[in-house]
């Protein structure tokens, strides 16, 4: 994410607006720990819209199970590497890639359709070159990565994910490019739920902020997916120098 | 300077007019006067953004209930009794804020840095549990008024000896030279609680010797046969009535 840690937002910062605009300075409409929910979950949708937080994580080798579950936070790996060294300090690592369906629950063996050992199998042919044990894969499942064999051999696990900026219940830090939509999707949350106690107030204020937040294109959410895509100007420029060198 | 005083002298004068010597009491003269001075302190603070109406009470003893006593003390549960009567408006407003004491704060806090509890009510308290967010503690916590008291959430763990109040207190013609006190309601709905006290006044002087209730049932005579009317149409206006 290429932005400072240092210009993360205070939710007490989005607040000093939201409360503004909701008119509940006192927290007795909703409790502040209402809002900061709301934040949280802002934050979450944003991160799922924008996969914008890549976190890069180090465990120990599950070497009793051979399976390690996501972090909290976590929604979608986007590699795993085992290595030998040190935790966060390798001397050699390897990616290791996907394979389909795969699971197991202890170390003896493991499930997939297809593999080496289904000789009976009349529509797949089984792997012939290599089997399995002697290849770094690893396969997801219901928030647990699963490894094979030979991935056994290394001590370590590095794994790149995408996760929510902030995991439920810690403090929500809004990075300063989505800070309008954190404000408005937090009153727009207020004004749904005061829809139903006061009509005629709240339903033109939910379309008015709806409408604000949400317009294809031109709302302030698309907005926000739109500038979390486009921050990283280093990597795309030279990702245009790559292809346009046609050399590769 | 506008005093209850002045108001109920001047009803007084105005009912005296009577020509017989029927006479209401200045005493309930002062109630009525209560009744409606707080009435529209109600209105006034519910329709404009003004502190006039507020009483801070900088420490409020926390009670710790040692046994349970029915209604309303349970054992082990910290609340303070309501110092002054409040205006009872909703959400609770007539408390305008509860804070930790300024004595546990270093010296020269200002008002919006001290801890502040957010109001609750009884039922909703048990949806506080259900989110980390929401979850009271002491460096979150609630309270909710039941009856004349005020409970708290999130400070089982802690000591605290006082709290501070911001009340929108009611106005009591019966504390020691509070008729002589400066009531603001006065300077702009003077006229209006001037006209409620006549009106009442006039009401409670219309009430004949012979609608008192003596005890006794003596329904001799036939049963009505007219049809019966409302009370609130004369018997002039439904005569001129074409049906």
């Amino acid at each position: 994410m290429n932005i400072s840690q240092e210009s993360f937002l205070t939710p007490d910062e989005i607040l000093a607006d939201v409360i503004e605009e909701t008119e509940d300075f006192e927290y007795r409409i909703s409790t502040k720990g209402w809002y900061l929910s709301q934040m949280q979950q802002c934050l979450e949708e944003l991160s799922f819209d924008s996969f914008l937080l890549t976190i890069k994580d180090d465990f120990e080798f599950p070497s009793e199970n051979y399976s390690l579950a996501l972090p909290a936070n976590a929604f979608n790996v986007r590699d795993i590497f085992v290595y030998n060294g040190a935790i966060g300090d390798p001397t050699d690592s390897q990616r290791v890639y996907w394979k389909r369906a795969a699971s197991r629950k202890n170390t003896n063996e493991f499930i997939a359709p297809n593999k080496s050992t289904h000789t009976e199998d009349p529509f797949f042919s089984p792997l012939s070159q290599t089997t399995e044990a002697e290849q770094l894969w690893a396969a997801i499942d219901n928030g647990v990565i699963t490894f094979s064999d030979q991935c056994a051999t290394y001590s370590y696990v590095h794994i790149r994910y995408n996760g929510t900026l902030t995991p439920i219940g810690e403090t929500p830090f809004v990075p300063q490019f989505f800070r309008q939509a954190v404000k408005l999707f937090v009153s727009l949350q207020f004004y749904r739920k005061m829809r139903k106690r006061h009509p005629r107030v709240y339903r033109t204020l939910f379309n008015d902020v709806h409408q604000e937040l949400y317009a294809p294109l031109i709302g302030v959410w698309d907005t926000a997916v739109k500038r979390a895509h486009s921050l990283d100007t280093k990597s795309i420029d030279d990702m245009r120098e790559y292809l346009s060198k046609m050399n590769y | 300077m506008n005093t209850l005083r002045q108001l109920v002298s001047s009803v007084d004068i105005q009912l005296g007019q009577v020509p017989d010597d029927e006479k209401i009491p200045t005493n309930q003269l002062y109630l009525w006067g209560m009744w409606l001075a707080n009435k529209y302190m109600s209105y006034k603070y519910q329709a404009a953004d003004s502190g006039a109406y507020l009483t801070i009470m900088p420490e409020v003893t926390v009670v710790k209930a040692s046994a349970t006593t029915t209604p309303d003390i349970i054992a082990g549960e910290k609340y303070v009794v309501l110092p002054r009567n409040v205006l009872d408006l909703d959400l609770d407003r007539g408390i305008e804020y509860i804070t930790y004491s300024r004595n546990d704060y270093p010296p020269n806090v200002d008002l919006g840095v001290m801890g502040r509890f957010t109001r609750i009510n009884a039922t909703k308290a048990r949806k506080l549990y259900y989110s980390k967010y929401e979850t009271p503690s002491a460096s979150n916590p609630y309270w909710y008024r039941h009856n004349n008291y005020v409970g708290f959430l999130g400070i089982r763990n802690i000591n605290i000896s006082t709290v501070e109040m911001g009340l929108i207190t009611s106005f009591d013609p019966f504390v020691t030279h509070s008729i002589d006190e400066n009531l603001d309601v006065l300077s702009e709905f003077g006229d209006e609680i001037f006209k409620d006290m006549v009106e009442l006044g006039r009401f409670a002087l219309l009430i004949p010797e012979d609608r008192t209730n003596e005890g006794s049932y003596n329904p001799g005579g036939e049963a009505p046969r007219e049809r019966v009317t409302s009370v609130n149409k004369s018997v002039d206006n439904l005569l001129n009535t074409e049906e």
